[in-house]
């Protein structure tokens, strides 16, 4: 049995635009085929195929008077941390002293699930005597915070998945602060507790967060696009039809009907297979369920003659 | 094909000689242009246009300055907070006229290393453009060819552009291609690309000797002088 690249890479949208006006290139050079609009028309469509193509990116933020500004291209929050007791060392023999055990970097994120928004920087969740710590690593400068506590969004489904997946062994036996929220036009978020209103410990605190972000490079200021032959071509033929619809609708060219024909037709075909690759579940997916059920078949029919 | 093999083609037809006072060359190239652009856009349908690299003339460097910002904000009636931000550069030098096929010019704007193509849009197309959210998904460099002839590049600070483009009429060009070019590098105006295809030079051929024919027949008539019985004179 072969073996298949399963995990999901990325590549520049101006890659897929390319391709497309080359083989366009008739319409390119009379430009008809504007990039801004493209990127646009491949945002929609990465959302009809659904979030699990987006990236979880993760975030330290600084919270200023109870709120603080959510990054860019956010779009759902997946799990956050409010972070107290903050220390910063620069090598990491200073910081084992300090914190009186070592920096466990095997609970480091693996790079191609959780992509750090700040490029260099590493975020990762230290054991310290049973004790959980968050460690953020940047170049040489280690920041530690001593003290977390969850951030639960009040009345939002809570997925503990992906924080399961960024920290296998880790057992937080923390009681999560459930606050309350407000998104402002998704940007800024802002905490307060819905009994006591705003909380004073977090007036001006750190917080790590974990979110579904549009696939950007932050570096060169550029949208991602999967990288995968089917998915690649659903959005080429979505461009296509689009390039076409406008052509149709602006009367520009009178025989572009038939063409839009022609493309409709593999539109439809890689529109199905796209939807069928993103939303068919892997096996460890499929396995987890299965798991799942089994222990709750276990526990309403067996554990009660236990 | 160049402009001095498209005249030297009609004039071999007619056997008009180059020392006639009445078919210059100017003259032939004056009819060449009239009729070629209607051809050209005739078959555009048919044409692939883009494939076609007769079609094109290329003006290798086109300088740029900064446009006044004052003169841009007035461009730009919508975007009067984008002013200060938006680069505009705009050519120091108008352009020859372009052909256009369904409203949109056949032209081509690249970096002058030729390694970016910059995007053809409209002042009214800008303007919606910049509006939107997603404007800053893609940092895109577009150009605009104003009613005046001059070329404008928005979002790029750069000083020379490089320009293909099929220009109605080629020997416009010559000014422009000669500031261009190195000065010890002579151009002549037969040695400028015509832009016309090679295969629409028959069509545009009769028509050109057709219109020439009619020129010839009118005026062999004028020159018969009082003889004529015109219906004009008394």
């Amino acid at each position: 049995m072969s073996h298949f690249k399963h995990s999901l890479g990325y590549r520049p949208v101006s890659e897929l635009i390319s391709e497309v006006k080359y083989d366009l290139s008739n319409y390119d050079n009379f430009g008809y085929i504007d990039s801004y609009q493209i990127a646009r028309l491949v945002l929609y469509k990465m959302y009809e195929i659904g979030l699990r193509v987006f990236q979880h990116k993760e975030m330290i933020t600084e919270v200023k008077n109870h709120y603080f500004n959510l990054p860019m291209f956010f779009v759902t929050y997946n799990f956050g941390f409010v972070c107290f007791k903050k220390e910063e060392c620069i090598d990491n023999s200073l910081c084992i002293h300090q914190t009186t055990c070592d920096i466990d970097e095997q609970n480091l994120p693996a790079n191609n699930e959780f992509v750090c928004s700040e490029g260099d920087q590493r975020i990762f969740f230290n054991n310290c005597g049973g004790a959980f710590q968050m460690v953020c690593k940047k170049n040489n400068v280690i920041r530690i915070f001593k003290d977390i506590k969850p951030l639960v969004l009040s009345n939002r489904y809570y997925d503990s998945g992906p924080l399961s997946r960024i920290c296998r062994n880790c057992n937080f036996n923390i009681n999560p602060l459930d606050v309350g929220y407000a998104f402002n036009d998704k940007i800024y978020l802002e905490i307060y507790d819905k009994k006591m209103g705003f909380l004073p410990q977090v007036k001006e605190a750190t917080v790590y967060i974990n979110f579904v972000s549009v696939p950007y490079d932050y570096e060169n200021k550029e949208l991602l696009v999967p990288d995968n032959p089917i998915i690649s071509q659903y959005l080429e033929y979505a461009i296509k039809k689009k390039i076409m619809e406008n052509v149709i609708l602006n009367n520009n060219d009178t025989g572009a009907a038939q063409k839009l024909q022609l493309i409709e037709q593999g539109y439809r075909e890689y529109s199905n297979k796209a939807h069928a690759l993103v939303n068919t579940p892997n096996f460890k997916e499929m396995a987890d369920v299965w798991k799942m059920n089994r222990l709750a078949l276990e526990r309403k029919y067996y554990h009660i003659f236990g | 094909m160049t402009i001095g093999d498209v005249v030297s083609r009609i004039r071999n037809i007619i056997k008009a000689t180059d020392i006639d006072d009445f078919i210059t060359d100017r003259f032939i190239w004056s009819l060449v242009t009239k009729h070629a652009s209607s051809v050209i856009t005739k078959n555009a349908q048919v044409l692939s246009l883009s494939d076609s690299q007769e079609l094109y003339m290329e003006i290798p460097h086109v300088k740029l300055e900064n446009a006044i910002k004052i003169e841009d904000c007035g461009i730009f009636k919508d975007l009067s907070d984008l002013c200060g931000e938006l680069i505009v550069k705009k050519s120091t030098e108008k352009l020859p006229k372009v052909r256009t096929v369904n409203g949109r010019l056949m032209m081509n704007v690249y970096s002058l290393d030729k390694s970016v193509k910059f995007q053809q849009t409209t002042f009214s197309k800008f303007s919606n453009v910049v509006k939107t959210r997603y404007y800053k998904l893609y940092h895109d460099v577009y150009y605009i060819l104003s009613s005046d002839y001059y070329l404008y590049i928005l979002n790029e600070d750069i000083d020379a552009v490089s320009v293909e483009a099929s220009f109605i009429d080629a020997f416009d060009s010559y000014n422009l291609l000669q500031k261009s070019c190195d000065d010890d590098q002579l151009i002549t105006a037969q040695s400028l690309p015509s832009c016309i295809p090679q295969s629409q030079m028959s069509e545009i051929e009769s028509m050109v000797l057709q219109d020439l024919f009619n020129r010839l027949k009118v005026q062999d008539v004028n020159d018969l002088g009082h003889d004529n019985k015109s219906i004009h004179s008394s």
